[in-house]
């Protein structure tokens, strides 16, 4: 059923999110279609300009809309009117949350690809002819600091812990906010449930973050990664000052966040919400 | 199947200080159509809610099919709530499609004939349809389920007498063979003629819970019945 669940989450949410990325799609081709074409000429058109414009507009606005739409979508589907469907289909509540997380984690992926996608163009493809020479040469000048000297095989593992950390850290974003709405919705606090959603998520977010912080501060685990190889470290003094240091406790908290919070809002949903 | 679906004992549900539901338990046999009858606020969707799995912090104990209400009990139980539940974006054939996807029991072909005889174009949005569309498009949606137990929350609320004359139509023409209905209304003149059982519900108590046959027996009608218990003229 998680699958049947997933598909309909998608066809719902991909409604907004969809048309905002094939937007996305419809620009970067346009402004990597017509650079190529136009090679000779010098100077950037008024429509490149304008479509690199919107590109970034719409990029950096991708995260905040996924938000939106997420918020809203769960508190319509489980909460409102909606909700007397949901939660008569004969699926696990797990399934249910699962499928929302999910799907709000691929928007999130989504979002990250798409803002991803717009640095890339505005690297390779426009150049200084957008950056400016400036910060062109400093983006230059920054990448052998990140990448010089070290392994390929280094750089793409690192590469991809950064990558999966973050996409946990969205996932448990989705079940943080999840939660909130969640307890915006019991009795006492249903009559304002966008202002308690909005207070329970930050203060969720803020304490979350907080002994996140607090404990990684005290714990050393991570991955220092130099030249040649990468080593798993309890103790940062132990990190040379040529290595980049990931640290591995800040993704584990995370995860703990992530399933403490996926059930607190699993049992708040089943036995503390009653849909009106 | 067990002789009785639905077994509620000791049902209470209060929200905060005020107790809706007081402690109600009965028994509906399958294959009956029972009327769960009662003046507005009594605490029959509250009942209703419990049953289908929409309310979770009630007392007591309810068993349909020997089940606790969850993923198995979903299955077997259409429900009919008064509200229309289907997302305003969606079209009937979506709505129709999301529904095969979800329910074992839901024909299909049935639905979409249905909605072609009921007039409903399958690809207008539900945000632009009549309430009168939407609601014969969720019937559709309920009594398209070889369901064992419909639970239908005032279907006839709010709509003209032509229009409820066609929803009783609709439920009984098309609901599974063997199955049992609980049909919540406070419009008892409209429903008498279907009803096997009835029960009333006062204040958030049962008050009444037998036969229609019984009450025919003492002469009445369960009209006459409703307007003694509940004081005022149908």
């Amino acid at each position: 059923m998680l699958s049947k669940l997933l598909k309909h989450e998608l066809i719902s949410t991909g409604r907004i999110m969809g048309v905002l990325y094939a937007v996305v799609g419809v620009l970067m081709a346009y402004i990597v279609g017509s650079y190529y074409i136009g090679k000779g000429s010098e100077a950037a058109t008024t429509g490149q300009m304008l479509g690199m414009m919107v590109l970034l507009l719409v990029s950096s606005c991708s995260f905040f809309l996924t938000v939106i739409v997420m918020i809203s979508n769960f508190q319509r589907t489980l909460y409102g009117d909606q909700g007397y469907l949901t939660f008569t289909l004969p699926v696990k509540s797990t399934a249910l949350l699962a499928s929302k997380i999910i799907v709000s984690t691929i928007w999130f992926i989504a979002a990250f690809v798409c803002l991803m996608g717009t640095m890339a163009i505005m690297y390779y493809v426009i150049r200084e002819d957008y950056i400016g020479q400036e910060s062109y040469a400093m983006i230059e000048s920054m990448l052998p600091l990140l990448l010089g000297g070290k392994s390929l095989a280094t750089v793409v593992v690192s590469i991809v812990v950064y990558l999966v950390s973050f996409f946990i850290r969205f996932a448990v974003l989705s079940i943080e906010v999840y939660f909130a709405i969640s307890l915006a919705n019991t009795r006492l606090f249903q009559k304002r449930h966008l202002l308690w959603t909005i207070v329970f998520s930050m203060g969720i977010i803020y304490a979350a973050e907080s002994v996140s912080t607090l404990i990684s501060e005290n714990i050393d685990f991570g991955l220092a990664i130099t030249a040649d190889k990468m080593t798993l470290i309890t103790n940062q003094l132990q990190v040379g000052a040529s290595a980049t240091y990931i640290n591995l406790i800040t993704i584990i908290i995370s995860l703990l966040f992530g399933i403490g919070f996926f059930f607190a809002t699993h049992y708040v949903m089943n036995k503390k919400v009653n849909i009106r | 199947m067990s002789e009785t679906l639905l077994k509620v004992r000791n049902l209470k549900k209060s929200y905060g200080t005020h107790q809706v539901l007081n402690g109600v338990s009965f028994d509906v046999p399958a294959g009956k159509i029972v009327g769960l009858l009662g003046p507005n606020g009594c605490g029959k969707t509250s009942m209703i809610k419990s049953i289908v799995g929409l309310i979770n912090d009630y007392e007591g104990k309810i068993l349909i099919n020997g089940k606790a209400p969850g993923v198995e009990s979903k299955a077997i139980v259409a429900y009919l709530p008064e509200k229309n539940y289907l997302a305003p974006w969606m079209t009937p054939k979506h709505a129709i499609n999301y529904m095969a996807d979800f329910y074992k029991n839901f024909d299909k072909e049935k639905a979409l004939n249905m909605a072609q005889t009921f007039n409903l174009d399958l690809t207008q949005k539900i945000k632009t349809m009549s309430k009168g569309q939407q609601e014969k498009l969720q019937l559709i949606l309920v009594m398209c389920r070889k369901a064992d137990l419909y639970i239908l929350d005032e279907p006839l609320g709010g709509v003209d007498l032509v229009s409820r004359e066609f929803i009783l139509d609709t439920i009984m023409k098309n609901h599974s063979e063997n199955s049992t209905i609980l049909l919540s209304t406070h419009l008892i003149y409209d429903i008498e003629r279907i009803l096997d059982r009835v029960l009333m519900v006062k204040g958030g108590d049962l008050v009444v819970n037998t036969d229609v046959e019984n009450i025919a027996a003492t002469g009445k009608s369960v009209e006459d019945l409703f307007r003694e218990v509940f004081s005022y003229a149908v």
